[in-house]
């Protein structure tokens, strides 16, 4: 219960005062209900709509972020096996990959060189990081790798508008260089990377820190939200860990990590059992020694596990699940792709179907890929403010959902589990994004097409047929005939009617409703 | 991590069933937990809870990250507080003076009306009795659960809420922001809202009830935690529409801040105005984890909340009779400020009371003092614990007699903070 409850009620938000203009938009983030209680664990035991045993559709909901309307019969024809393989080791070409760094080329650039292009316009550069986020989630062959990348940057929150020098800058080469290239590696690098990158370094506060005063915020969260967790640190490793760290700073005109030996502090200093003389000024391979030790502690690998299984298979996974990932993660020198692998062979995850709940994000990225909305050409080259502008409804429905990326403040991340998102905000939110999508025309950011509504007509086929079709071909499912009914209501169609030849050209008011009952349907809540 | 030393202490009446089946841990007993059905069983008969009488209305406003309460209400007589803030202190003579001993922070000026006419009670050397270590997340949990054992699995304001008459309405307890607040876990009802604007779903060629009839035949399965959200949001859908569609002028051409904080407070009016159910509000500002070139920051944090909390107050008027606002903080910052001009993890902190029904103009502390040998690790010690001022208002603002059911374990000493 103890160490459950602690993922699950630490979702404070110390806030930090918000930048300039962004201020006014962003809203004050709760602490979320925390309920430590196994009620959510029994809620979630209960299969809503049918869940078909589809493995399939459960990796593609569960390891990316939904079907597209090919996904389904090409991961049937591969086998999941080989696709999750083929996803995991990476080989394939991330095409996608290619274009997200030709649409936005500035957000691979150092935190300086982002800096000089938007001088100073913090706005326009995290609205264009935001949706390349969304981007991945959205289109990424990749899906396995973004949706690692999204567990990663939870885990290692930094918030791109909170108040802090270099900030949003490094928050950019934080994503793109320092987390994703590492997200199916080991955690021990991505550890170490994390611990030296500039936005870590500034979002902490670590920079600021020197010998006579250590600056403990850094130490603090890494050891109890990064690495070993509650209870399994005490002050006195906070304190020396913050010593350990001194030298650890921000060069402050090319805004890159960089080692002062004249900050660090030299003395014995003991860590959760780690000893280092630590003589002279130049302790910077401590911090990387001290990493290795942090990643392999027993502590640490429990912790790992559960954010892993949290996000893969249960809001509560079993203490015997933990503890046998735990032992996997150990066993593979903290290998994080080995480490999912050996979840995904747990037969924990297959009964895990439809059990977890989708974050707004989730569910927007769901629609979209569910929709087969495509993407415009002209996003390519450096995102203008016309594209932004384009961009901006959905990002700002996302945010009064509670659900933007690299926008929660506290360095714990967004929530994992449901109970959170499982309220009438979020909710009605995550409804008013779908009613957008399915008005989403042919300009930016989308293209729509013909619709999936119209798409799936075949000749003689009913309005019921029509609903049918259109929801299994969005969320893979098969669909209630009580609930083809409300649809078809809302639509203002008889279902044993047929509709007209004209039904395959798309884009009236009844495609509309249709395609938006089944996004805002029970069927698109779980993944 | 403390527990409560007797845990029958709570078994009796609102809390009988649900300790009785925690103590079994039986997998039914935990599973019935969850079922809804059984929520209304944390209810304790109305007559006990204070019979029919409308409760007041609690507004919780959390300032996350941990404020500098030795900011907030400075201990200008204090010469250790000097010595240890040697760039940060608040010189004495720029203080709004409270007593000769406290005084209120040169951006707090907005609440100096407050203060003279009663309606502030300022709570300091106050926080987290048991708090075992700096986590903000830790803190804020055990500030909103109310309880230092997690296994309660509720938070104060949802156990305050179950102890009164139960209603069916879905505006009695709103959480402003994305998620429902630790503090309302628990309560099955508490709609969520990130402002009144956006809290409204329309859809192109449509008719608004059209889409609600639709969806509400969407979502059937009843045992789904989905299910309840959604007919929830339908509830508050409805609700908040006729809220909205009344056009709304604050009282006394009260103007608010522009703020995420101004507009809650705006948001939160028009709501207390509109629902005469309205128990308990929570709300929250951030901003205050200044660990960092603190002069710079909170200065500016502090005039948007005394310049909110001044235009609510005034918009309310007479209401603030039946309202309370209680300010509060996961925990204060280390007395000695740090090398980057901030101030690092603490304990002690400050606590606002506001409200025409509350005994203001008094600072209301167990000084522990700012010596090296007064001080709690390096920290302004708790000598009150912040549920000893919650259960005041509880008490006396919001005929609420069951303390022992809200804050299990506690030993309710009365402070005095509310008016009998």
């Amino acid at each position: 219960m103890g160490e459950h409850g602690r993922l699950v009620g630490r979702r404070g938000l110390l806030g930090a005062a918000a930048a300039g203009t962004a201020a006014a938009a962003i809203p004050a983030w709760p602490v979320a209900a925390a309920s430590p209680s196994r009620r959510s664990a029994h809620h979630l035991d209960h299969v809503p709509v049918a869940v078909p045993d589809d493995h399939a559709l459960h990796v593609l909901r569960r390891l990316g972020y939904g079907p597209t309307p090919g996904d389904l019969a090409a991961v049937r024809k591969s086998g999941v096996a080989r696709w999750v393989d083929s996803q995991l080791s990476g080989t394939s070409p991330d095409v996608h990959e290619t274009l997200i760094g030709a649409m936005f080329p500035f957000l691979s650039n150092s935190p300086k060189e982002v800096e000089d292009l938007y001088s100073g316009d913090s706005q326009t550069a995290i609205a264009a990081y935001e949706w390349a986020t969304l981007h991945r989630a959205m289109y990424s062959e990749q899906q396995v790798r973004a949706r690692l990348t999204e567990v990663w940057l939870d885990h290692f929150n930094v918030c791109s508008l909170v108040d802090k020098p270099f900030l949003p800058w490094a928050r950019f080469s934080y994503d793109f260089q320092v987390v994703r290239p590492r997200a199916t590696g080991t955690f021990v690098d991505l550890l170490k990377a994390v611990l030296v990158s500039p936005a870590m370094l500034t979002f902490l506060d670590q920079w600021t820190s020197n010998k006579t005063y250590p600056v403990e915020n850094l130490a603090r969260e890494n050891l109890e939200l990064h690495t070993v967790g509650v209870g399994h640190f005490d002050e006195r490793d906070v304190k020396a860990y913050a010593k350990l760290l001194t030298g650890a700073t921000i060069n402050t005109r090319t805004l890159e990590y960089e080692y002062r030996p004249e900050l660090h502090y030299t003395g014995r200093l003991e860590i959760l059992g780690f000893k280092a003389a630590n003589r002279t000024p130049n302790g910077e391979r401590l911090i990387g020694q001290f990493a290795e030790y942090l990643a392999h502690r027993p502590t640490t690998a429990r912790n790992v596990a559960r954010r892993l299984l949290v996000h893969y298979v249960s809001d509560r996974p079993s203490r015997s699940l933990v503890d046998r990932v735990a032992r996997h993660y150990l066993r593979q020198h903290t290998d994080i792709a080995a480490t999912l692998r050996f979840i995904i062979d747990q037969p924990e995850f297959f009964a895990s179907r439809g059990k977890k709940t989708r974050r707004p994000g989730d569910s927007f990225a769901a629609a979209v890929r569910g929709l087969g909305l495509t993407w415009t050409g002209i996003d390519l080259g450096v995102a203008t403010g016309t594209l932004i502008k384009a961009w901006s409804p959905y990002i700002s429905l996302l945010r009064d959902a509670g659900h933007v990326p690299s926008e929660w403040f506290a360095p714990n991340g967004y929530p994992q589990v449901a109970q959170p998102w499982l309220n009438s905000n979020t909710t009605l939110q995550v409804w008013r994004l779908m009613a957008l999508l399915v008005q989403a025309g042919n300009g930016a950011p989308f293209v729509k097409g013909l619709g999936p509504s119209a798409d799936v007509w075949r000749p003689g086929m009913t309005y019921d047929g029509v609903i049918a079709a259109t929801a299994q071909r969005i969320t893979g499912q098969h669909m209630r005939p009580e609930h083809r009914h409300a649809i078809a209501k809302l639509a203002g169609v008889e279902p044993q009617e047929k509709p007209n030849l004209g039904w395959r050209l798309g884009g009236t008011a009844p495609h509309r409703a249709i395609e938006f009952g089944i996004l805002a349907s029970e069927y698109m809540v779980l993944r | 991590m403390k527990r409560p030393t007797d845990r029958r202490l709570a078994d009796e009446d609102c809390s009988l069933t649900r300790r009785g089946l925690l103590a079994r841990g039986g997998a039914v007993g935990l599973a019935a937990l969850a079922t809804p059905a059984l929520m209304p069983r944390f209810a304790v008969a109305a007559e006990t809870a204070g019979g029919d009488r409308p409760a007041g209305t609690v507004i919780a406003l959390f300032l996350r990250g941990a404020v500098d309460g030795l900011s907030l209400v400075v201990p200008h007589q204090d010469r250790a507080y000097y010595k240890l803030r040697p760039t940060l202190a608040v010189p004495e003579n720029r203080v709004h003076d409270l007593d000769g001993r406290f005084g209120l922070h040169p951006s707090l000026g907005a609440l100096m009306p407050l203060w003279h006419r009663g309606d502030l009670a300022v709570v300091h050397a106050t926080g987290l009795i048991t708090t075992a270590d700096y986590s903000h997340f830790n803190a804020q949990a055990e500030m909103e659960n109310g309880a230092d054992d997690p296994a309660i699995g509720s938070g104060w304001l949802a156990r305050h809420l179950m102890c009164r008459p139960q209603a069916k309405d879905s505006l009695r307890a709103v959480a402003v922001g994305p998620h429902v607040a630790a503090s309302l876990s628990g309560y099955r009802r508490a709609t969520a809202m990130a402002n009144l604007e956006s809290f409204q779903l329309s859809m192109a060629g449509v008719a608004y009830d059209k889409v609600m009839r639709a969806l509400e035949h969407l979502y059937t399965d009843r045992g789904q935690p989905a299910t309840q959200a959604a007919h929830e949001t339908f509830d508050a859908l409805r609700r908040i529409a006729d809220i909205r569609s009344q056009p709304y002028a604050p009282a006394h051409n009260v103007t608010y801040p522009t703020s995420a904080l101004g507009s809650a407070l705006l948001d939160v009016a028009r709501v207390a105005k509109a629902v005469p159910e309205l128990e308990a509000v929570t709300l929250d500002a951030g901003g205050w984890d200044t660990h960092v070139a603190q002069n710079a920051v909170l200065p500016v944090l502090l005039g948007d909340l005394a310049s909110s909390l001044l235009a609510f107050t005034t918009d309310l008027g007479e209401r603030m009779r039946h309202t309370t606002i209680v300010v509060m903080s996961e925990f204060g910052r280390r007395v000695q400020e740090n090398s980057a001009g901030g101030t690092d993890h603490g304990h002690g902190n400050v606590m606002f009371v506001i409200g025409k029904g509350i005994r203001g103009r008094h600072v209301y502390s167990h000084w522990p003092g700012l010596g090296v040998k007064d001080l709690d690790y390096g920290d302004l010690a708790v000598t009150t614990d912040y549920r000893q001022v919650v259960a005041d208002v509880l008490t006396h603002r919001l005929a609420n007699h069951h303390v022992d059911k809200v804050f299990p374990g506690l030993k309710y000493h009365p402070l005095g903070v509310a008016k009998r």
